[in-house]
């Protein structure tokens, strides 16, 4: 069985889509395990689109799976971990490396600091896995960075008026806000603009009260 | 133009375990740039197959900072000190000292944000976990094939060492076959067998 759930991302010229895959594994016949991928599509007007992609999760089948609710877990899970790309793509906008660090860690498991005996093998095998996904992270931030920069926000009007508010933060709050609700499709153009203009009026009204 | 290879090889077992590297000059980089990267190969004995992983090591100009007829010696130092940090990282990993590799992977490839003292930028952080990932990776797969050999050494001569020592012992001969400049290779396999066997 296999289950996907898409999360797309436009910005000017590109289209994101960032694609959460459950399925089940199978192995002399039988399904043994589960998979979980997270594939990024990369869609720059006129041009054939691309993808990178990275295993999230795998291991044995879950009870779930086997059920009549395979569908509805296999989706859950799917939408989840796209949830959660989009998320860490949020965070590498904002700049926080550190957020970044301990929330791939505590996916992964790959820091030994606070582990009690981490075996070499389960560390060698996580951090090999972690950076893949950081790879796959990486093209993702780099092409939507590209797109951001492409995009109305640079113009120099724009530029001007939104700089101040430390734009690719901003868009990093946007992919977060899209992230933690959950919605199909985002206009990041226009999703900026209200993030944008929502925060210049708060510090309006905030130095219009300092003033007074 | 090729630059020279390291090499270094180890056997335990049936199992042999060959680590090169080799620097490579980007071609038409400017400014003039290069990168080492090394590659393991994994033999058994009686198999035709062999399992070759490579990863890039490092990016460095360093054999480009001297004089132009010095560049192959500089390349193969460079090669030479990949092969041997990476069988420190195969021997730290054998030992089970976890911190120490983590912490030396993150010397090299500087992929920990520390507050006050290494603060990264998003994509430098991406990177370098990306690399380190990278190289994670032949560590891994030497790691678990030199584990199966020792396991299988153990069991067919009925060694009196269990398996945990025995890999413990091997991570340790490992790291000071890194530290030795002029030995290309090495046999671990123990000598000393189970007169039961």
């Amino acid at each position: 069985m296999r289950v996907k759930e898409r999360k797309v991302v436009k910005m000017g010229d590109l289209t994101l889509a960032i694609e959460g895959t459950w399925m089940t594994t199978w192995k002399d016949g039988m399904e043994r395990g589960e998979e979980i991928r997270v594939r990024a599509i990369v869609h720059w007007a006129g041009e054939k689109p691309w993808s990178v992609s990275c295993v999230m999760d795998d291991g044995v089948l879950s009870p779930y799976a086997g059920s009549e609710l395979a569908k509805e877990y296999g989706s859950a899970m799917a939408d989840r971990h796209a949830r959660q790309f989009l998320r860490w793509l949020g965070l590498c906008f904002k700049d926080e490396a550190s957020r970044l660090f301990n929330a791939l860690d505590s996916t992964f498991l790959f820091n030994p600091e606070y582990r009690q005996r981490p075996s070499a093998i389960d560390t060698c095998w996580r951090l090999a896995r972690v950076g893949v996904v950081a790879s796959t992270l990486a093209i993702t931030f780099n092409q939507l960075r590209v797109a951001v920069s492409k995009s109305f926000v640079l113009d120099i009007q724009n530029y001007r008026r939104y700089a101040p508010l430390d734009i690719f933060a901003l868009v990093g709050e946007c992919l977060c806000n899209f992230a933690a609700q959950g919605g199909k499709e985002l206009d990041l153009a226009a999703a900026f603009v209200e993030v944008a203009e929502k925060k210049l009026q708060e510090e309006v009204s905030a130095n219009g009260a300092s003033d007074r | 133009m090729e630059h020279p290879i390291a090499e270094k090889s180890l056997r335990f077992g049936d199992l042999t375990v060959t680590v090169r590297a080799q620097w490579h000059r980007w071609p038409n980089c400017e400014p003039p740039g290069g990168a080492t990267e090394v590659t393991i190969t994994l033999m058994r004995d009686g198999m035709d197959a062999r399992i070759v992983k490579t990863a890039p090591f490092r990016k460095t100009d360093l054999p480009l900072r001297c004089l132009p007829h010095e560049t192959p010696r500089y390349a193969e130092a460079e090669a030479k000190h990949a092969v041997n940090v990476f069988l420190r990282w195969l021997g730290l990993a054998l030992t089970d000292n976890m911190w120490a590799l983590f912490m030396e992977l993150d010397d090299a490839y500087r992929f920990r944000p520390i507050e006050g003292l290494r603060e990264l930028a998003a994509l430098d952080f991406l990177s370098g976990l990306r690399d380190a990932g990278r190289i994670a990776e032949p560590l891994f797969v030497a790691f678990t094939h030199l584990l199966c050999a020792i396991h299988v050494f153990c069991l067919q001569n009925n060694s009196e060492i269990d398996a945990t020592t025995m890999r413990v012992r091997l991570g340790e001969w490992l790291l000071a076959f890194a530290e030795e400049r002029n030995k290309r290779f090495a046999d671990f396999t123990p000598k000393e067998v189970n007169a039961n066997a």
